[in-house]
C-alpha cells in the first residue's frame, strides 16, 4: 500500500520488530561493533560517515537512524552532534554536511528556517514530515525498501564533487 | 635471504620487494575475481566468480539473472563507499582496480530517490 499523500504515522512496536529483523539481514554474521555502528535502544542506530573533499581530506559525522515509524515510512535520519547525540539549531549546524549541488539530495541545517533540519530526500521520514513534494514513483516503499538504501543514498553525497565541508550557520 | 646482505641490502631489497608486488600483482589477476553485488532495497546479495576481463555491465547483468530481480532503467550501481559507478560500466573489473575507482570488488544496487 502506498503512502504516497499520506502523513506519516508511527508504531513503535512493528518499528522496533522490523529494524531487529533487517538488521540481522543487513548484518548477516557480523556484530554490530565489527561495522561500527552502534544500537543505543530498540529503536535507534548511530552510523558514522566519513565525508571526503575533493583534496581527498575527510570529515566525520554521525548519522541517526529512527525507526519509530518503519517499516511502512522510511527511518527518521538526523546528523547529531556525537558528543550529545541530538541536534539543536544553531548550535550543531557544524554536524552537518554541505553538499550543495545533488540533483536528488540536499541537507539542510534548518529548512524553511523553522521546521529544523533535514535530509531532503525521499528515504527519509523527515522528507514527508514536511511535506515535500516527490514523483509517486519515487515514494518509499516499506514492502519492497529496508533502511540501508537511506544510508547508501546519503553516503552517494559525502563524496566529490558534492561533500564540499561542514554547515555553517 | 635478503637480510643477510647487511647494508647493502636496501636496493636489493626494493627490488625484491618490486618483484614481490609484481608477482602478487600477477597472482592476483591470474585468479578469477568474486564479486559481490548486494540490493541496498531488498538487502538481496549475490557472490560470483567473473573473469578479469569482463565489463562491469556484463557482471550487473549476471547479478541481475542471479538476483532474478531484472536491471530497471532506474537502478544504479555504486560502491560501498557511494562513488558512482555509472560512468563506469564500460571498463573492465580490472580497469575499475587498476584506476583504483573501487577498493574491493563489492557493488550496491541502488535505486532512485527524489528530494533536493
Amino acid at each position: 500500500m502506498s503512502i504516497f499523500g499520506k502523513a506519516p504515522i508511527q508504531d513503535v512496536s512493528r518499528g522496533a520488530q522490523a529494524l531487529a529483523a533487517d538488521l540481522q539481514l543487513y548484518l548477516r554474521d557480523r556484530a554490530l561493533d565489527e561495522i561500527g555502528w552502534a544500537q543505543p535502544d530498540a529503536l535507534t542506530l548511530l552510523v558514522p560517515l566519513f565525508a571526503t573533499k575533493s583534496d581527498d581530506k575527510k570529515d566525520a559525522y554521525l548519522l541517526r537512524l529512527c525507526f519509530d515509524h518503519y517499516p511502512a515510512w522510511p527511518p527518521s535520519a538526523l546528523f547529531v552532534n556525537p558528543l550529545t547525540l541530538t541536534y539543536k539549531f544553531p548550535d550543531d549546524a557544524r554536524w552537518v554536511p554541505s553538499a550543495p549541488g545533488h540533483p536528488e539530495i540536499a541537507f539542510h541545517t534548518n529548512y524553511r528556517k523553522t521546521d529544523g533540519q533535514l535530509i531532503c530526500c525521499s528515504l527519509t521520514l523527515e522528507f514527508y514530515k514536511v511535506n515535500h513534494s516527490v514523483k509517486e514513483e519515487l515514494v518509499w516503499n516499506g514492502e519492497k525498501q529496508k533502511f540501508p538504501a537511506t544510508v547508501a543514498a546519503i553516503k552517494r553525497v559525502l563524496l566529490p564533487p558534492y561533500y564540499v565541508g561542514r554547515s555553517a550557520v | 635471504m635478503s637480510g643477510q646482505h647487511g647494508n647493502d641490502a636496501p636496493a636489493q631489497g626494493e627490488g625484491h620487494a618490486e618483484a614481490g608486488d609484481e608477482r602478487r600483482h600477477h597472482d592476483h589477476h591470474h585468479h578469477e575475481p568474486e564479486v559481490t553485488f548486494e540490493d541496498v532495497n531488498t538487502l538481496d546479495s549475490v557472490t560470483f566468480r567473473a573473469r578479469w576481463d569482463m565489463k562491469l555491465t556484463a557482471a550487473w547483468d549476471e547479478a541481475a539473472r542471479l538476483l532474478e530481480e531484472p536491471r530497471t532503467n532506474q537502478d544504479r550501481l555504486q560502491t560501498p563507499e557511494g562513488t558512482n559507478l555509472m560512468p563506469h560500466l564500460a571498463l573492465t573489473l580490472r580497469e575499475l582496480e587498476e584506476r583504483k575507482i573501487i577498493k574491493a570488488l563489492k557493488f550496491q544496487i541502488v535505486g532512485p530517490t527524489g528530494g533536493a
